[in-house]
């Protein structure tokens, strides 16, 4: 199973509601986002006066560039596939991929707030919500992104951007099912916005006439992975030392030297 | 100051036997009252509250509140609604932000300084409501009840509206709804097709949608706007006339980029054009037309080529357009639009459009002009009216015929600010900002100043507030019960069901706020007319309203907020359903009897014609204090045509002021937006940002006031109401 | 009547500075109230300044309610520091620091009487006042996790904008008695 969401920008009428619903669902702060509408054109195409939207949010890609950066502790977890029953225990550290769903998650109690995945997603799908801060690991925040709503989709709901999009231009579901309405979509040509450099599975599909399309993927696609995530594969690497850190209690004074080494790489 | 010792030295040492009493005795107030790392957990397993009715703006979807412990965490559409379903639109969804805004009004404040430059202090609601009472009193003895004056707005401003107006007998009431809005739509098409047209076109089920100036999508009402995307979805053709590639035309088969003010002349040329080809719907006409002939023979100047010229639009556009029309007549939803009050000349404009659905038979019929028919027996809960009744100045002035309800705004501002024909001396404003909803505002300023006494009632501190003696907090519209909404199931052609909902708080009101029978009531009864109360408090007025339909606040309850009923098939055209191209009632009073196209003024050299209109995730002036809608879109920028940017050197993202042709310059700037979508003679900005209130934290300072720069007034002959469209600006880099 | 010669206890010191946030008013913003301020400041080591009033008249009552006003309720330009913790960590009103608080209030067993939101200054005053009651020391918690964190820019902003000295006397007195002491702290002074 691998769940997705294709936004049908022919539907979308720009009107930002998934945005504020997710806000209030999930206590996402005034300044950050888990998703995003962004306003393009008008502007000419090849097709033609075009004027769309970017309806964005996490790709829960199939391979994801923010799951491998993570430096925080590798655990055993065991996934449980909610149809099945059935169990799969993987090493992770503190973001990973679910092997039953598809999707990409955070798990909060470990994540340190480093913002290494936030750095190494070419979507810039995730933030780092400093007033999160976990006291016990010492961290500068938590990394905080699009979950698909999987509490919510469990409940049987829709996730809250889907169910208040009064255009229904986002629909949710199944890749791997032939006949879900996402596999259709995708069948008509909806596609990720992928590009030579930048071509991780995406598994958030865009559809819509040619103008707005190619108004969409000209302005929105990503060419270039992001610079630091070479760093941070590199702090990944460096991960055995981190957990000695961690165990010699100086986690803090090391996540606060890792802090300022990634705000000076900005500069 | 640093005190010279640590907590446990002070503890040690200190005793307070010096002071006149012990400390104990001076604490008064009774006191009011596991770490883990933050995981949201979602709203879904929240205390769910029904009955919910959205006022982020008029539409009204309906709602239901995710309540935590006694918090509003989430607002949804209600499930069971059949008009917005489960869909909000981002104003909706960011409700939770006004309910909890830092800056909201928490108690009753007496302004201490000036008017325009508050000093507050807060005082207590007895004191409050005494001072209003009093005040309100001393100018209906003085200038009576005419000398009052007042500016709602929303849903709460109706029960002291009508107490003022019914009660106390003062006909100086203005809507911004009206004058500054629709009401030029309705009397208009009152005086056309004997209605007035709501935004009742049945897009859903349409051949064709034909929008003039209408930005669905930017302008975001659920129910309507997924009519449109449903007709849209089904094949139907769209056109948008827009001087902006707006964002409907950006979805539309036909963007007409008409020159600005001319859209009556282009309905003129094109019903010509479909007469001329013989294409409009004669047994229509024969049947419901009055007039017909009058009509033809006057639009006959109309052709296309004079058309074409006039609008600034190929000829060809205009053919195709009228021929798109008549060629899919009657299933075409001629929208009759909502803000409609742009150049001074909108009632001949609307009158056009009402003409342009006679003359396709648009009406009745699948996808065209249809009323849906909601339930009946909701009762009226009123203020009785009083014994004198005074005329407004314009029906005694025998000017604006087809005023819409209440007093054109200027004839208030003009008769406080020159004394004539009478002072008005206090001034009530309730929900509404007139500063950022009227032009001119140093006229609406110089207004206020001369008035004896000036009260705000409000939920934030908007920019008039700052002109209150006495500023009232009221309770929000998810903190109190009041608006009934009835209606039909959203697409007109579905399974036919009525429903009727009440509003009903989802939670209770914090501080001090109150709601408007409170506030009116105590008023009422401070100024003598505590025996024409009709309710004792909203509840009441709401159950007493609902026993009509044989419901109460109860059985909506258990009803999950919403009552259905099967519903009547809306469509067929009524037998006496007339439709006046040329009324001669309208000859009588002075001004044309067939639609007639008035030439508006032509843009100076050097400027634009401003042109506003909304923004998704703003109403109005009122949402812009909001902090997810602010971060949504924290300004507004302005468009401008791009050959026109590289003339004058400007570029994406500049920062620019805007000036206008009498030389008022903006209070902030804004980010230029340099696109091909937007004609050369006109710049384009989004309305409801720039608040001139520094107490509105979020919203101060971010983005540019339209308003501000709307000073030359353009009053709609016909109807008193403003056009806000006549003004011309240039960009001058910041 | 005459004070009480027992030592202070921490608890009625809380309770006390709750009171000096509440608004002003005559029932309460009284001479005796202001003299006991006044010997709190003298026992700090502090000899009131002049500017704090002599005797309270109605002018200078309404001086304070207006400072108080613009301070914390609603003020021109804007509410220049409300007394919200929420404000300071979220940027919203009435958000996640909240409930966090109010969680906070119920695992020790206390809960809001009043319709003021949890994470307000008097409210939290109130609760550590409560907790010191129970055990002395008892709020040291509290103080590191919940209410430092936003009370240093609290303090700030009103000791940067307020106009009458009582307002910015009465913070300061706030900030002494909720300061995380460390132990080097103890040994001298400031
Ligand atoms: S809610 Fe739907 S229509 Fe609105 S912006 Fe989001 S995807 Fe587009
Ligand atoms: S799926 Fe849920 S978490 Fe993801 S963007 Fe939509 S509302 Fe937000
Ligand atoms: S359209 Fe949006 S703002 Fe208007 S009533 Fe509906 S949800 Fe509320």
């Amino acid at each position: 199973m691998q769940y997705g969401m294709v936004i049908d920008i022919k539907k979308c009428v720009g009107c930002h509601a998934c945005t504020i619903a997710c806000k209030a669902e999930w206590e996402v702060p005034a300044d950050k986002d888990r998703n995003w509408v962004h306003r393009l054109g008008p502007d000419n195409t090849p097709h033609g006066l075009a004027s769309t939207y970017y309806p964005g949010l996490c790709n829960h890609c199939n391979e994801p560039a923010c799951v491998p950066v993570c430096p925080a502790d590798i655990i055993q977890k065991t996934f449980t596939d909610k149809k099945s029953g059935k169990t799969k225990t993987l090493e992770v550290a503190a973001t990973y991929k679910d092997p039953f769903n598809g999707t990409v998650q955070i798990d909060k109690e470990r994540c340190l707030g480093c913002g290494a995945c936030a750095d190494a997603c070419p979507y810039n799908a995730r933030y780092v919500n400093e007033n999160q801060i976990n006291e016990e690991l010492g961290s500068e925040g938590t990394a905080d992104k699009c979950t698909y709503c999987m509490p919510r989709v469990e409940m049987g709901l829709e996730p809250a951007c889907v169910q208040t999009c009064l255009a229904r231009a986002r629909i949710f579901g199944d890749l791997d099912d032939p006949n879900s309405e996402v596999s259709r979509y995708k069948k008509m040509g909806a596609k990720s916005l992928s590009s030579v450099n930048v071509n991780i599975g995406s598994n958030g599909l865009y559809y819509g006439n040619k103008r707005d399309m190619a108004l969409l993927t000209a302005t929105s696609t990503p060419q270039v992975m992001p610079e630091a995530n070479m760093r941070r594969i590199l702090m990944a690497k460096m991960k055995p030392g981190f957990n000695k850190a961690k165990k010699l209690g100086m986690l803090g004074l090391v996540g606060a030297v890792a802090m300022k080494g990634m705000k000076e790489d900005k500069e | 100051m640093a005190f010279n010792l640590t907590r446990r030295k002070f503890l040690q040492t200190a005793t307070l036997a010096a002071a006149s009493v012990p400390l104990a005795n001076v604490v008064t107030a009774q006191a009011g009252v596991a770490k883990s790392p933050f995981t949201p957990s979602g709203t879904m397993a929240d205390k769910t509250m029904v009955g919910g009715i959205c006022e982020m703006c008029f539409w009204r979807c309906q709602l239901v509140g995710k309540v935590r412990g006694n918090k509003l965490m989430k607002l949804e559409g209600n499930p069971k609604s059949i008009d917005n379903g489960q869909s909000i639109c981002a104003r909706g969804n960011a409700g939770v932000q006004l309910l909890y805004d830092r800056d909201r009004l928490k108690y009753p404040m007496k302004n201490v300084g000036q008017r325009g430059a508050p000093k507050w202090k807060r005082i207590s609601w007895d004191e409050a409501l005494d001072t209003c009472a009093k005040k309100l009193k001393a100018t209906e003895q003085k200038f009576g009840a005419k000398g009052i004056c007042m500016f709602p707005h929303g849903a709460s401003a109706k029960y002291p509206m009508q107490y003022l107006e019914h009660t106390v007998g003062t006909p100086n009431v203005s809507e911004a709804s009206f004058f500054q809005c629709r009401g030029i739509r309705d009397t208009a098409f009152l005086a056309t097709i004997g209605t007035p047209p709501g935004e009742n076109v049945d897009m859903a089920n349409a051949k064709v949608i034909f929008g003039l100036g209408c930005h669905f999508g930017e302008n975001v009402h659920v129910s309507h706007t997924k009519r449109y995307l449903k007709g849209l979805e089904n094949g139907a053709k769209l056109i948008i006339v827009d001087p902006r590639f707006s964002a409907s035309a950006a979805k539309a088969d036909e963007w007409v980029a008409v020159k600005p003010g001319t859209d009556t002349a282009l309905m003129l040329g094109m019903m010509n054009y479909i007469i001329q080809q013989g294409k409009h719907n004669k047994a229509f006409i024969d049947k419901h037309g009055i007039g017909f002939a009058e009509f033809k023979e006057s639009i006959a100047e109309w052709t296309i080529e004079k058309t074409a010229q006039t609008c600034d639009v190929p000829a060809d556009q205009i053919k195709r357009v009228a021929d798109l029309l008549a060629d899919n007549a009657p299933n075409v939803s001629i929208h009759p639009g909502r803000h409609v009050s742009w150049h001074g000349n909108d009632f001949q404009r609307q009158r056009s459009l009402g003409c342009m659905m006679g003359l396709l038979g648009a009406m009745g019929v699948k996808g065209s002009f249809v009323k849906g028919k909601g339930p009946k027996g909701v009762g009226k809960v009123g203020w009785p009216k009083g014994e004198h009744h005074v005329e407004a100045m314009h029906v005694a002035a025998g000017i604006y015929p087809y005023s819409p309800p209440g007093t054109p705004t200027d004839l208030i501002r003009d008769a406080a600010i020159t004394g004539a024909p009478y002072p008005i001396k206090s001034c009530v404003i309730w929900g509404q900002n007139p500063i950022q909803t009227i032009p001119n505002q140093q006229k609406t300023i110089d207004m206020l100043k001369q008035m004896d006494f000036v009260m705000c009632v409000d939920v934030m501190p908007t920019d008039i507030t700052m002109y209150a003696d006495i500023l009232l907090p009221e309770a929000s519209y998810l903190e109190r019960y009041d608006f009934i909404k009835t209606g039909t199931q959203w697409d007109l052609s579905g399974k036919q069901q009525q429903y009727i909902s009440a509003r009903m708080p989802m939670v209770m009101a914090d501080f001090e706020r109150k709601d408007q029978v409170y506030i009116t009531n105590e008023i009422a009864k401070r100024m003598g007319y505590g025996d024409k109360i009709p309710v004792s408090a909203l509840p009441e007025m709401v159950d007493m309203q609902l026993a009509g339909a044989g419901l109460s606040i109860a059985k909506l309850i258990a009803e999950d907020g919403i009552h259905l009923q099967p519903g009547i098939d809306p469509y067929g055209v009524a037998d006496d359903l007339l439709v006046y191209f040329n009324n001669a009632e309208i000859a009588d009073y002075g001004y044309p009897a067939s639609p007639t196209y008035i030439a508006v003024e032509e843009v100076p050299a050097g400027h634009f014609r401003l042109l506003y209109g909304r923004s998704p995730v703003h109403t109005f002036n009122r949402t812009q204090n909001n902090v997810w809608l602010h971060h949504a879109m924290p300004e507004n920028p302005v468009w401008i045509n791009d050959e026109m940017a590289k003339e004058l050197s400007l570029v994406n993202g500049d920062r620019v002021y805007c000036v206008n042709s009498e030389g008022v310059k903006s209070r902030n700037t804004t980010i230029v937006k340099v696109t091909p979508g937007i004609r050369k003679d006109c710049v384009y900005m989004a309305h409801g940002y720039g608040t001139k209130n520094p107490a509105m934290s979020v919203g101060a300072g971010a983005g540019i006031d339209d308003q501000a720069l709307i000073t030359i007034l353009a009053v709609d002959p016909e109807t008193g109401c403003h056009g806000m469209r006549n003004n011309f600006v240039k960009l001058v880099k910041a | 009547m005459s004070a009480t010669q027992e030592p202070i206890r921490l608890a009625e010191i809380f309770r006390f500075l709750a009171q000096t946030m509440r608004y002003p008013e005559s029932s309460w913003f009284t001479d005796d109230f202001l003299s006991v301020f006044k010997e709190l400041l003298v026992q700090l080591g502090h000899v009131p300044q002049k500017s704090l009033p002599a005797k309270i008249t109605d002018a200078i009552l309404e001086e304070i309610q207006v400072d108080y006003t613009r301070l914390f309720i609603n003020g021109v330009p804007h509410v220049v520091a409300p007394p919200y913790a929420s404000i300071y960590i979220d940027g919203t009103l009435n958000s996640t620091t909240a409930d966090k608080t109010r969680e906070y209030f119920r695992s020790h067993g206390f809960d809001i009487t009043t319709n003021e939101f949890p994470d307000h200054l008097v409210t939290e005053l109130d609760f550590i006042a409560l907790l010191e009651d129970e055990k002395q020391g008892s709020s040291e918690e509290f103080l590191r996790l919940y209410f430092r964190p936003w009370f240093a820019q609290f303090r700030d902003l009103v000791l940067a904008e307020a106009e009458v000295s009582y307002l910015k006397t009465a913070v300061e007195v706030i900030d002494f008695f909720t300061r995380i002491e460390t132990e080097a702290d103890s040994g001298q002074a400031a």
